[in-house]
């Protein structure tokens, strides 16, 4: 089973447990707060769990991975072949790497600074992975950071506060 | 009125009241491009600077800045699919995929003319309908506007009709996520875990970069690629209008649908191009390929969010009374001008309010103009690789996302929103009928909440209420039966649009 | 040996340098406030009433600062004012550089210990005041025509208002004082779509401010589709006074004298006149942090003394300000006592009286 499978099933589980959280948390607020959330979880409830029988029914039945793929209208749009479940589960973690990198970028602001977090990650990223060569890099990094103080003096725009206080 | 209107043109064709315009339009080209950021943010930087300055230059400068957000956020809404404020949601669904089959200049083109014809259309609107809108308005209660907030709702089941299911409860998970937050009318606060930042729940922006920026960027990078797949760029500018002119009745039509829409106070600007788009989809013949790169899936959502400034300008003019965070910010702005709005605006206050109807059709002219001629210089953005791409994108929605609270809550959220996104992209999960249940959510319950404690159950046969509701059935209806029985081989769509 | 000899030269010329410095710092320093940011922080979204306010200060400011590196608007909105309280409360330091604007629902939340509020405004102190009255008025659909046919009128009455722990409790707690019985429609937007609503026949009494009286209602009353009954009244040394800015309409004392033969006495009566002491009498506050060092607030209070004495003020601001006076000093601090020495027995009064009629989960 690739990926998506596991993800679509679990997701679908997740949003389960989200509307029964929700409508149990909604019993605590008082009458005129609580018809909203309570009705909308309720319904979001009952409607998940034929989705969810839908989708583990669509597990077990036979059939390749073009047929399994999820309709989704709106966002099907990339052109090509399928992926074998192999490609998948390789899309999938270098998925989780590049949201490393965001993670880390997040957290060096919060550490360091926007002006040098966002240095430090443009940096270390337009070489590492977009295999810029060095005078691009330090010409990049230099661009976005004056744009950075530009933007920040020309629209009164805040930084992250961080632990070095900047 | 028409002399008052020649006079008032005079007024705004002093050099230094066009000048301010300009840099008016200026500020609101960059706000709106600049992902996230919109006319709020753009308010706050001029407020600052209309003290002692005469009454019409300072209209021409917040007007000319307000006008001309909804054509700036094109951008990146068609080239990277980020919404680029919260008026250009539904651009993505079709502008996205143009860009990734190369077709970034072609659809930045047309949605530039439209979103000009639109703003035109919204400026005639404001202008006829000054004097007439007193009892549109008055016609709607509570109870009208929380049918309008369930036709908004009802865009759900136009927009998933690859998976229903999967559609209604995305919406109900953005309904729930709406409700996050201040309740209407009393002081309980919900589903906040004692964390302050979530007392006034998730900011918008936040939500939109989240569901769709973060997602986008992940594939792009996981991928190894740029955003137009052939990383080749087909058609141009003009093809782009060439085609919106193809469409004309579709313009005047999604024009006219942002403009009625905009008037309306209470449902918020940020539903109206979900609207516009699931209208669109509905009217038109042959439409398996929205959501695929269908070009009239841009013509209808960038008319109707230009054309709606100028209907929401009626009802913050005539009864002071703002429908968006833009057009409370400008009534700030006119109070500071020494300028009251209210009644008094079709009367005493003309000259004003008629400079105003010229600003905003002059700025949406040389915004439309300033964008369409960087169009095809920006549109090679779509084939700068990935990993070259991606990380300044992220810097900058990381800061914008930033800007919605000022509080590490933004950016928190935004990555555990991306997250959700992500998993929901990958899991064919339609993210569109979350982010509408998540607008739709508050205004949904307030007026429920209102009609009942103001009219029992008897609201709900009210004639009014039963009109809206025939209104729901049958654009309901009327969008999914036909499409099923009539069905076109895939690609005719394209070819129609295509030039 | 020759180590220590250097250390201490050098600890020597490093305290030198440092005296040289300090000593250029305090000299550049006549105005505490001199290249520092001072920010305004507002607890509501940008545009309204109170961001106006905010805005019409930061530029008065500007002028009576010079030497002030910037002077900014932060909204901070959300929570009934909550959030941007506390966050003036907790996460600000009391240096003098940020100051909060508040209306009176800030102080509102807490006397009626709102869920979240982290604040309170004794640790404040209040450097400007506004006053902000406003007026009850009714549709003559209801065959209302003044305060006797109030008190009597058999029609359905609909007061209709944002939440009852806002500016409405003032609407609301005189229908009370009063005995009449109204329908409360709450969770409105904001007041402006409560007017509208009062044009559509939804609501048919109402409790608007001044400027927005003046603004919407004005019209209508000329036009015979609203009538004034009465006003919130100011409080001046513990006695309900009319409202300046509407010397022509009775205030409440005198329209409840007028009404019931008698002077209104009791908690509810007790809690209206804190009430009006924190939102009408001063409805619009600036405040410092109460350990805000004495020359940043000296230099604050001058600042604050030049902009009500300058002619621009009053010119910008003549719709923000309505026609009132803005209060400093004594009578400001005065009043200030006043509101916050509201007693625990009416407190519990008011949130007693707000749980049971309006489905309220206040901590009594």
């Amino acid at each position: 089973m690739n990926p998506r499978e596991w993800l679509r099933v679990g997701f679908t589980i997740a949003v389960l447990c989200l509307f029964a959280y929700a409508g149990f948390e909604a019993l605590s607020f008082s009458r005129l707060a609580r018809y909203m959330p309570l009705y909308v979880s309720v319904a979001g409830a009952a409607l998940s769990l034929p989705l969810l029988l839908a989708e583990l029914r669509r597990l077990r039945a036979p059939g390749g991975d073009a047929a399994n793929r999820a309709p989704s209208s709106i966002e099907e749009y990339s052109v090509g072949d399928p992926l074998t479940d192999a490609e998948e589960r390789k899309r999938f973690w270098t998925t989780a790497y590049y949201l490393g990198w965001m993670v880390g970028y997040v957290a060096l602001i919060g550490i360091v600074s926007l002006p040098v977090a966002s240095a430090v990650f443009l940096g270390a990223f337009l070489r590492l992975e977009g295999r810029m060569s060095y005078p691009f890099v330090g010409l990049s990094v230099a661009a976005l950071v004056a744009a950075l103080f530009a933007v920040t003096y020309l629209m009164h725009l805040r930084w992250p506060t961080s632990l070095i206080g900047w | 009125m028409f002399e008052a209107a020649a006079d008032a043109l005079f007024l705004i064709a002093q050099p230094d009241r066009l000048g301010w315009m300009v840099l008016g339009c200026a500020v609101g080209l960059v706000v709106g491009l600049l992902p996230g950021l919109g006319g709020t943010v753009g308010m706050s930087i001029l407020l600052p600077f209309v003290f002692g300055m005469d009454p019409y230059s300072g209209v021409a400068l917040l007007i000319g800045m307000a006008a001309v957000i909804h054509t700036g956020d094109t951008f990146p809404s068609i080239l990277i699919g980020v919404p680029g404020s919260s008026g250009s949601q539904a651009t993505i669904v079709d502008g996205y995929p143009l860009a990734r089959q190369g077709k970034a200049a072609m659809a930045l083109g047309a949605a530039f003319f439209v979103s000009m014809i639109g703003g035109l259309f919204g400026a005639v609107v404001l202008f006829g309908t000054l004097s007439i809108a007193r009892p549109l308005v008055l016609a709607l209660g509570s109870p009208e506007l929380f049918m309008l907030a369930v036709f908004g709702l009802s865009m759900v089941g136009i927009l998933s009709t690859g998976s229903p299911l999967a559609g209604i409860v995305s919406a109900l998970f953005g309904l729930i996520v709406g409700t996050i937050g201040g309740a209407p009318g009393v002081p309980v606060y919900r589903y906040t875990f004692e964390w302050l930042y979530l007392f006034d729940g998730i900011p918008l922006a936040v939500l939109a970069l989240g569901l769709f920026a973060v997602p986008e960027m992940l594939d792009l990078l996981a991928q190894r690629t740029q955003i137009a797949q052939g990383a080749k760029l087909t058609g141009s500018r003009l093809d782009g209008i060439r085609v919106a002119l193809r469409h004309k009745w579709l313009i005047v039509r999604s024009s006219a649908l942002g403009a009625a829409l905009g008037i309306l106070p209470g449902i918020g600007g940020s539903v109206i191009d979900w609207i516009a788009y699931g209208v669109t989809k509905q009217t038109v013949r042959d439409n398996e390929n929205f959501g695929k790169g269908d070009i009239r899936g841009v013509i209808g959502p960038e008319s109707a969010n230009n054309a709606k400034e100028g209907g929401a300008l009626v009802p913050t003019l005539i009864f002071g009374i703002p429908g968006s965070g833009t057009t409370a910010m400008l009534l700030g702005g006119l109070i500071l001008l020494g300028i009251q709005p209210g009644p008094s605006m079709v009367k005493e206050n003309l000259d004003v309010t008629l400079s105003i109807v010229w600003t905003l059709a002059l700025a949406n002219v040389l915004g439309a103009a300033a964008c369409l001629v960087c169009a095809g210089w920006v549109a090679r953005a779509s084939v700068i690789p990935a990993t070259r791409l991606v990380p300044f994108i992220f810097v900058i929605i990381t800061v914008a996302a930033y800007q919605s609270t000022r509080h590490w809550g933004d950016i928190i959220i935004l990555l555990v929103i991306g997250v959700v996104g992500w998993i929901m992209k990958q899991a064919g999960w339609p993210r569109a009928p979350m982010l509408i249940g998540f607008v739709l959510s508050l205004v949904t319950e307030r007026y429920l909440h209102l009609s009942m404690s103001r009219y029992g159950l008897d609201w709900l046969l009210f004639p009014s209420v039963l009109a809206i509701l025939a209104l729901i059935v049958i654009a309901l209806v009327a969008g999914l039966a036909p499409n099923r029985l009539h069905r076109k081989p895939a690609g005719e769509a394209t070819l129609r649009s295509d030039p | 040996m020759t180590k220590t000899v250097a250390m201490r030269s050098a600890a020597a010329a490093m305290t030198a340098l440092a005296f040289t410095w300090i000593g250029a710092e305090v000299e550049a320093q006549e105005n505490y406030y001199a290249g520092k940011d001072v920010e305004f922080i507002v607890p509501y979204a940008p545009g309204g009433g109170n961001d106006t306010f905010a805005r019409l200060l930061q530029s008065q400011y500007r002028a009576c600062m010079p030497e002030a590196a910037s002077i900014q608007v932060v909204n901070i909105p959300g929570g009934a004012t909550v959030i941007g309280a506390n966050e003036f409360e907790l996460m600000r330091e009391p240096n003098g550089l940020s100051v909060l604007v508040t209306a009176g629902t800030t102080s509102y939340a807490w006397m009626l210990g709102q869920q979240g509020v982290r604040y309170s405004p004794r640790n404040w102190t209040p450097v400007l005041g506004l006053p902000g009255g406003g007026v009850v008025y009714v549709s003559p659909d209801t065959g209302v025509k003044n305060i006797k046919d109030l008190v009597s009128t058999d029609a359905e009455l609909v007061f209709g208002g944002i939440s009852a722990t806002g500016l409405d409790l003032l609407g609301l707690l005189t229908f009370e004082i009063l005995g009449i019985e109204t329908k409360a429609v709450l969770g409105y937007e904001g007041k402006g779509p409560v007017q509208i609503a009062f044009q559509q026949g939804e609501i048919n009494i109402d409790y608007q401010t001044t400027p927005a009286f003046n603004q919407l209602v004005r019209p209508q009353v000329e036009e015979g589709t609203a009538i004034p009954l009465y006003t919130a009244g100011m409080v001046e040394d513990g006695q309900l006074v009319r409202d300046p800015a509407f010397p022509e309409f009775p205030s409440f004392l005198e329209a409840y004298r007028e009404a019931r033969g008698s002077d209104p006495s009791g908690p509810a009566w007790e809690a209206y006149l804190a009430l009006v002491s924190s939102g009408v009498s001063a409805q619009r506050q600036v405040w410092m942090h109460g350990d805000t060092p004495p020359e940043a607030l000296a230099a604050m209070k001058e600042a604050t003394a030049c902009v009500v004495e300058r002619e621009e003020f009053y010119q910008q601001g003549k719709e923000i300000l309505a026609g009132y006076e803005p209060i400093v000093g004594e009578p400001l601090a005065r009043n200030a006592a006043a509101m916050l020495s509201v007693s625990d027995e009416v407190l519990t009064w008011l949130r007693r009286y707000l749980n049971e009629k309006y489905e309220l989960e206040l901590s009594e």
